[in-house]
């Protein structure tokens, strides 16, 4: 996957990775790999900053909880009112945006 | 915790300070831990699937640039987005240059969204390459090798962002000046500025004038960005809103001050700022530099309401100012009769880095009428 295009849809990725559940890093990048079949296969360095830039922006929230294999604990994130909305929002963009990318995709 | 980890953790973190670096360390070590335990389960030994498992995390350097970008650097990206049509300002008596020195060509971007200061990418090339150090260029990221051997990294964004950092003119390649200073300053070097009208950037032994004649840079962007060490310095998380930046008319209050020091000295001065539209709870740190004229007078200019201001040493009187800004629900009344603003009146030193003192705080300067 090129690195750009993942980069621009990175937010709405993350975000409607939270949707359903709290998440924390290692497992949000197990859950992107296996809901695009490992498709996205992003740096994972990149992933704390986009998701404390999210955090940042009142999208998601972070908390911390202990570790159920003994390690440090684990900061899950979960989607604010505000993040739900936005995720509502670029779901809605994202779909219009395919729908008129169909007439190009050579499948009709 | 293994030398590699801690090692990694550290350079990961790098430039961020407080809470959000204990937070961000914590998280990492976190991810870290997780993995590591996965790939021992897939039967690496231990000391193997921790180096795999930070190996995917990717490099520390871009980890720590992106971290930072995040906590720190977006203040500098947002007034930079609400900037004003820049008109360079003519000071005379103000350049310190040192002969010998390789010149860089500078560019201004007089987007009114993107008033940025760029240096071309071939010029800064062949001048780090006199200087002994060398610069290359992929369409990710720069890469400068330095004399003693560091290396400095400057991730290239994607999409919209792309156009903050490198942009392309006539043919050339340009860089964003505060971005590259910015990287330089990550990656822990000593760095000193010197100068107003193009600038020398002293990197250790490297010097590099940045701006020539023909394309010429004042040193507003680089020095106000000297000036975000003040946040620290307040402990309070606000915005800096550089004035040349701060709003599209270009008004603001004029305030010319006599002060004991030398032709060329740069002056910052600093004021707590609720913004142009009112937002309950908002405060900004709104900031200015100047270089001293050759009679000894520096003008720096504060917003545009600001007529009632006490010029002071002591830091506690902007601390004061911000909270009350972040408590009050109405628009404030700061800088107008009755509510003077508490001004701080700076010299900037021209250092960089976290640990260098960047500015000394100037006791009382005589106002001279200047509205």
């Amino acid at each position: 996957m090129d690195a750009n295009a993942l980069r621009g849809h990175l937010d709405l990725i993350l975000l409607a990775t939270l949707e359903h559940a709290p998440l924390y890093g290692v497992r949000i990048i197990q859950e992107v790999q296996a809901r695009t079949e490992g498709y996205f296969q992003f740096k994972e360095g990149t992933l704390y900053p986009a998701l404390h830039r999210l955090e940042k922006q009142g999208l998601i929230v972070g908390e911390l909880r202990p570790s159920d294999i003994g390690g440090p604990p684990r900061k899950y994130y979960h989607l604010s009112q505000k993040g739900r909305q936005e995720l509502t929002r670029r779901q809605l963009e994202w779909q219009a945006f395919a729908q008129a990318m169909q007439a190009f995709g050579g499948t009709r | 915790m293994s030398r590699e980890l801690d090692r990694y953790l550290s350079r990961a973190t790098r430039g961020l300070w407080g809470k959000a670096k204990r937070d961000a360390r914590a998280e990492l070590a976190s991810h870290v831990f997780e993995r590591t335990r996965a790939l021992i389960t897939l039967g690496l030994s231990e000391s193997e699937a921790q180096h795999r498992a930070l190996r995917e995390l990717g490099s520390a350097l871009t980890v720590s640039s992106e971290l930072v970008r995040v906590h720190t650097a977006p203040l500098a990206v947002r007034s930079a987005a609400l900037a004003a049509l820049v008109t360079l300002a003519a000071f005379t008596g103000a350049a310190t240059l040192t002969r010998g020195v390789a010149q860089v060509d500078a560019y201004v971007h007089n987007d009114p969204l993107n008033a940025l200061a760029f240096l071309d990418v071939e010029g800064l090339r062949d001048a780090l390459d006199r200087q002994g150090a060398t610069l290359s260029a992929s369409p990710q990221q720069v890469t400068v090798r330095l004399p003693g051997g560091e290396t400095v990294q400057i991730p290239l964004p994607g999409g919209e962002d792309r156009e903050l950092e490198l942009i392309q003119r006539d043919g050339r390649a340009f860089l964003n000046a505060t971005r590259f200073v910015y990287a330089l300053e990550q990656a822990g070097l000593p760095l000193t500025l010197e100068g107003w009208h193009n600038p020398t950037l002293h990197v250790g032994e490297t010097a590099l004038q940045l701006g020539s004649k023909d394309a010429p840079l004042d040193a507003y962007a680089l020095f106000n960005f000297t000036l975000s060490s003040l946040v620290l310095d307040l402990e309070e998380r606000v915005p800096l809103v550089a004035q040349r930046w701060s709003n599209p008319g270009a008004r603001s209050t004029p305030y010319t001050l006599k002060v004991n020091e030398a032709p060329g000295t740069v002056m910052g001065v600093a004021v707590a700022w609720e913004g142009v539209n009112f937002k309950p709870g908002r405060a900004l740190l709104f900031t200015d530099v100047a270089p001293v004229a050759a009679d000894g007078t520096v003008t720096l200019k504060l917003p545009p309401e600001y007529r009632n201001v006490r010029f002071t040493s002591d830091l506690n009187g902007v601390k004061r100012d911000i909270a009350d800004l972040k408590s009050t629900a109405r628009p404030a009344s700061l800088g107008q009769a009755g509510q003077p603003a508490h001004a701080v009146l700076l010299k900037l030193t021209g250092r960089l880095g976290f640990t260098d003192q960047r500015y000394t705080l100037v006791p009382n300067a005589d106002r001279l009428p200047s509205h």
